[in-house]
């Protein structure tokens, strides 16, 4: 059971702290919650039909737990700690303000669609909904991103 | 008409879809340097892992080698040797310091406690526990994200936690990798509540592991704990009484059980439904426990409240 998770820790983690860090928009918060996930899934390993699946889902409930609690006075506390916001490029910068404007289920479809290359399948079980929802997600987050970038 | 108004929004799309990459490529690669390449997009998936994070690789591709270069009283130094590499000066000089060094440890072995509990509490910050301390003349400040600075000129060291099944009071285990310009780990290996022999014992069955930087295959012993110390961030939120406060903080494990080792001993003390463990020192009393999901909280409470440790203490309970 070590090895087989040994073996699917190393196959898999580099996707997940990506998948992580694009959700939350930060390498350093992505990093924690992929480790978290990672222990969530080790716990449970064995008797996981697919280890992969259930890792996403985690990832996703825990990237949008993230900016649940991210809001605010504690948004603006962790810009000024971490310092981030100011060191990528502009682009990068407006790119993240207008990800901001979106839903978290709006950001979490477009960030795995159109940057991770799930599938709405894959979105709609990390999410809990129908792949005709993802769609109309995808449809409405990209609009916004739209609007926000283009004014 | 409809087709190039339709062709048009598309082309918007792709231009937002693009940028969207563009950017996410740059926050996910990593420093926020401004030099993030839309372009490589997927490549990145590709190559080999990085375990555990901020792990360099060549410290996953070193033999198993594993030459114990000193004992004394529970604390055993170990270089885990590169054969992969070509021996150096730098090398040789690295495993001299290393036994010079190795003698040093103050290790406290017996001890008797119950064994720790665990309880359900809710979680709020990803995935994790959070706890709220309720108490008079205390008043909280927001909850911050604290960066933790590199203690390390090249890498922070891997610190990684065991602990007997059967209690924490029957043993445990504590490693400290620290990598070097050599190429090779410099692990150290100190225990609380274990024979010189069962510390031997364990340290010899550790191997380097493809998951988890090392593995203890050992029966009788679970991890409890595994991060990097000096790296990450930790949430954390002071709890402030005129001169004096006290600091709640959550994140993972990053040698918070050492003291315990290096001479504080195991004081159990109930917080939050939790089994916690107590240490003083010069800024006050510290209290440690791990949470429910496997992270690790402190209390840190300054001298001047020490008076009202347990009142605060037992102020401590799971957020909602």
């Amino acid at each position: 059971m070590n090895t087989d998770f040994d073996e699917f820790y190393r196959v898999h983690h580099v996707d997940a702290v990506r998948w992580a860090s694009a959700l939350v928009g930060s390498r350093e918060i992505g990093e924690e919650l992929a480790q978290d996930a990672m222990i969530a899934v080790v716990g449970r390993f064995g008797a996981l039909d697919s280890p992969v699946a259930y890792l996403r889902r985690t990832i996703v409930n825990r990237a949008m737990s993230w900016h649940r609690w991210n809001v605010g006075e504690r948004r603006r506390m962790l810009r000024a700690c971490a310092g981030e916001a100011t060191s990528y490029t502009s682009q990068t910068n407006e790119m993240s303000h207008a990800l901001g404007s979106l839903t978290s289920k709006q950001r979490t479809a477009v960030v795995l669609r159109y940057w991770a290359d799930w599938t709405d399948e894959q979105i709609a079980e990390s999410l809990g909904c129908a792949p005709a929802t993802v769609r109309v997600l995808l449809h409405r987050g990209l609009a916004i991103l739209k609007k926000e970038i283009t004014t | 008409m409809n087709d190039s108004n339709n062709t048009a929004s598309r082309n918007e799309d792709l231009q937002v879809i693009a940028r969207l990459r563009s950017a996410l490529d740059e926050v996910v690669e990593g420093d926020g340097d401004g030099t993030g390449d839309g372009g490589n997009h997927g490549l990145a998936f590709a190559g080999p892992p990085s375990l555990p994070p901020h792990r360099p690789l060549r410290v996953l591709a070193v033999a198993t080698a594993i030459v114990v270069l000193g004992v004394s009283t529970g604390w055993i130094i170990v270089v885990r040797g590169d054969r992969t590499k070509q021996s150096s000066p730098l090398d040789t000089a690295q495993h001299e310091t290393t036994q010079q060094s190795g003698p040093d440890a103050n290790v406290k072995t017996t001890a008797s406690v119950s064994a720790p509990t665990t309880s359900l509490t809710p979680k709020t910050i990803s995935g994790a526990d959070w706890y709220a301390i309720f108490a008079a003349g205390l008043s909280p400040e927001p909850i911050t994200v604290v960066p933790l600075p590199r203690s390390y000129p090249c890498c922070p060291s891997t610190v990684m936690a065991w602990a007997a099944k059967s209690g924490y009071q029957d043993g445990i285990l504590l490693l400290l990798a620290q990598p070097t310009q050599s190429g090779a780990d410099v692990v150290k290996i100190m225990s609380f509540g274990l024979s010189n022999a069962r510390t031997a014992e364990l340290t010899s069955e550790i191997v380097p592991g493809s998951g988890l930087p090392y593995e203890l295959p050992d029966p009788a012993m679970g991890l409890i704990g595994v991060g990097l110390d000096g790296a990450g961030a930790m949430v954390s939120q002071r709890y402030v009484g005129g001169a004096d406060s006290v600091t709640m903080s959550v994140g993972d494990y990053r040698g918070q059980l050492m003291p315990i080792v290096l001479g504080a001993g195991l004081h159990p003390v109930d917080v939050a439904q939790q089994r916690g463990y107590r240490y003083a020192d010069e800024h006050g009393v510290h209290i440690v426990w791990r949470t429910q999901t496997g992270r690790w909280a402190t209390l840190d409470i300054t001298q001047g409240l020490i008076d009202r440790e347990a009142e605060i203490v037992a102020a401590v309970s799971a957020a909602p």
